[in-house]
């Protein structure tokens, strides 16, 4: 039997046709130009029309949408003017979540995607709005959770969270989320509010500069906050986080204000990715990632499955959850003299920008202080880069144990160490710079793409040709 | 190894949406431009150029070039008028398939299968519903089942 989805659709729905508030906003524009209220009013009809057909078409397109599943399939129909009839495979679904948001919590409603391998890269292959109760029920149905019970579960423990929300925190995710809310209050409560909101925080950074220039301060206290408002953010996010693993599925549970439930299909795991910034690698500490089609896809998703710890509980969390997933240390490694490979690029920069400072001084003398201030600020991201580079060149290559090949390689910021399945392994590119041709050791950067919807790549820096040639031997996709 | 035609309908149906379609340039050029003016004469003789060209030329080729078969494991579908193409996707690769219908499909009775595997997508127009929900149940089934369609 067909069922519908949660009427609360029909404000989705109602977003989707609102291009047609063009009509009515154009002809008061018009009209107020004209300066005639008289037309303006007489032809409110037409306002009052377009708003309808948005309504009916919202309403319409809720009415028409309908799912139902059985053992093999999940059918979803669609559609007012254009029906679609849509059959995805329970076999084919590699992620399905459900996020229930504070704001949906009241209407008893939450948000449920489905996702395959195939389809746009950038959305769910199903994404509608269902009861909890019933997304559950889809989500423990789709994985036969009755006849799979749970073989081991793991709960990190606060510390853990807080060390992925300090290290993980984004400043700009934080700075958005302030600007967006300063300018929205301005627009809902006026300009007065938005401008008072502005003036105290002016008033605050010059009263807490502590003999900085005020400006400066306040760029700092706005990257405070930002980053503040990004630690509160993954605070909430990992409050409460569930790992259970199964022999076909792991499912995830997260979150205390916005509640995020994943159902993951263990064989569609493409691969595992430790990760660590600078700071986590000085500090011994360790966060797992997986990459799975559908999960993380989205910017509200949460993506670490274990979050930051040390070496000893992580390493035993990950061969709990991930036995199949076997870690070996890189054999495969970078010369030491292939270390130009690694900062070439980052010393180039941290030389340029010095000397641009250096020419700017020499030509404008007035500006010495705001050069000086510009270029130390540009130099710090530059000088982190620079040590990320030297990190990965000391620690970073390649290596193969039975059919799992661990990669592991810097890609801006951060260090990865990557588990792949050689099943999952899409192409292996060899690439050769000149330097490498001409050079005596006979090197090259391997370029390896992984399983994804979009494209995945991961990049080896320096590695022996002859040998990565042999280690991918039993790879038919090697250019 | 037989290949499928899509259904002569569909013929009728790009004629139709093709007549719908041009009406919006007529509208517009009409309304900007005097009527029966030199720009008006001008750009309707465009637009009445460009349709006849797609009626009597393009959508006739490019029905006749469209087919469609099973070979083995995979779904081949061939097509193109100024450049001719060929696609093939392997049956084991499909992910999820979904049958649409637009207004004129169902006046004509018709409907279209889009199936889609990682990194494409292959859509079959023309097709009857029982035929594409057939060809659905073929896609779906098991690599030996060999039943075949029949428009």
């Amino acid at each position: 039997m067909y069922v519908r989805t949660h009427p609360i659709m029909i404000l989705s729905n109602l977003w989707r046709v609102f291009y047609l508030i063009i009509i009515p906003v154009l002809r008061g524009f018009v009209l107020a130009l004209q300066k005639d209220l008289f037309a303006w009013a007489s032809g409110a009809w037409i306002d009052i029309l377009i708003f309808v057909i948005m309504i009916t078409i919202a309403v319409l397109q809720w009415y028409f949408q309908t799912y139902h599943y059985d053992s093999r399939v999940i059918y979803i129909r669609s559609g007012v003017f254009i029906r679609r009839n849509t059959v995805i495979f329970w076999k084919n679904i590699s992620a399905i979540s459900m996020i229930e948001s504070f704001y949906l919590r009241p209407f008893r409603a939450c948000f449920f995607r489905a996702d395959t391998m195939g389809g746009s890269f950038k959305s769910s292959d199903l994404s509608i709005f269902l009861r909890p109760d019933k997304a559950r029920a889809i989500m423990d149905f789709s994985g036969k959770r009755a006849a799979d019970p749970v073989k081991n579960h793991y709960i990190p423990r606060r510390r853990s969270i807080l060390a992925l929300s300090v290290l993980t925190s984004n400043s700009f995710a934080g700075i958005v989320f302030i600007s967006t809310f300063v300018s929205q209050s301005g627009k809902l409560l006026g300009n007065e509010f938005s401008d008072m909101i502005i003036f105290t925080f002016e008033d605050l950074a010059r009263k807490l500069a502590f003999g900085i220039p005020p400006a400066t301060a306040a760029i700092a206290y706005v990257l405070l906050g930002g980053w503040l408002i990004g630690f509160c953010s993954t605070m909430l996010n990992y409050r409460r986080f569930v790992l259970k693993k199964r022999n076909n599925t792991i499912s995830i549970q997260s979150g205390l204000v916005t509640r995020r439930e994943y159902s993951l299909n263990i064989r569609q795991i493409n691969f595992i990715d430790i990760r660590q910034s600078v700071v986590a690698k000085i500090l011994k500490l360790f966060s797992l990632y997986i990459s799975i089609v559908g999960y993380g896809k989205h910017k509200d998703d949460i993506t670490c499955v274990i979050p930051t710890e040390k070496e000893k509980t992580f390493t035993a969390n990950r061969t709990l959850l991930f036995p199949d997933f076997v870690l070996s240390p890189p054999d495969l490694k970078s010369p030491k003299d292939g270390i130009l490979r690694f900062i070439g690029q980052p010393l180039t920069v941290c030389i340029c920008i010095p000397a641009a400072m250096g020419i700017l001084i020499f030509l404008f003398s007035s500006w010495l202080s705001f050069v000086l201030y510009t270029g130390l600020m540009l130099m710090v991201p530059c000088v982190f880069f620079l040590v990320v580079r030297i990190i990965a060149f000391r620690t970073g290559g390649i290596s193969k144990q039975g059919a799992y090949y661990t990669i592991c390689y810097s890609s801006g910021f951060s260090l990865h160490t990557v588990v792949i399945p050689g099943d999952k392994i899409v192409s292996v590119r060899f690439r050769r710079s000149l330097f490498q041709v001409y050079g005596n050791s006979k090197t090259c950067d391997l370029f390896i793409n992984t399983v994804a919807e979009g494209t995945k790549q991961h990049l080896c820096r320096n590695v022996n040709l002859e040998a990565a040639t042999k280690l991918f031997a039993d790879i038919d996709t090697v250019s | 190894m037989t290949a499928h035609k899509p259904d002569k309908r569909l013929l009728t149906i790009w004629r139709a949406s093709l007549a719908l379609l041009v009406l919006i340039p007529a509208f517009i050029i009409s309304l900007i431009f005097e009527i029966m003016g030199t720009l008006w004469l001008i750009l309707t003789g465009a637009w009445l150029l460009v349709f006849l060209v797609f009626y009597i030329w393009y959508f006739p080729f490019a029905y006749q070039s469209r087919s469609f078969y099973i070979e083995g494991n995979q779904i081949f579908q061939t097509g193109g008028v100024i450049y001719k193409y060929s696609q093939c996707l392997p049956i084991a690769n499909i992910q999820y398939a979904t049958i649409i219908t637009s207004p004129f499909d169902r006046l004509f009775g018709l409907c279209a299968l889009s199936i889609v595997a990682p990194g494409g997508r292959m859509t079959i127009s023309g097709l009857r519903p029982g035929s594409a929900r057939e060809l659905l149940e073929i896609l779906t089934g098991y690599p030996e089942d060999t039943k075949s369609i029949d428009n």
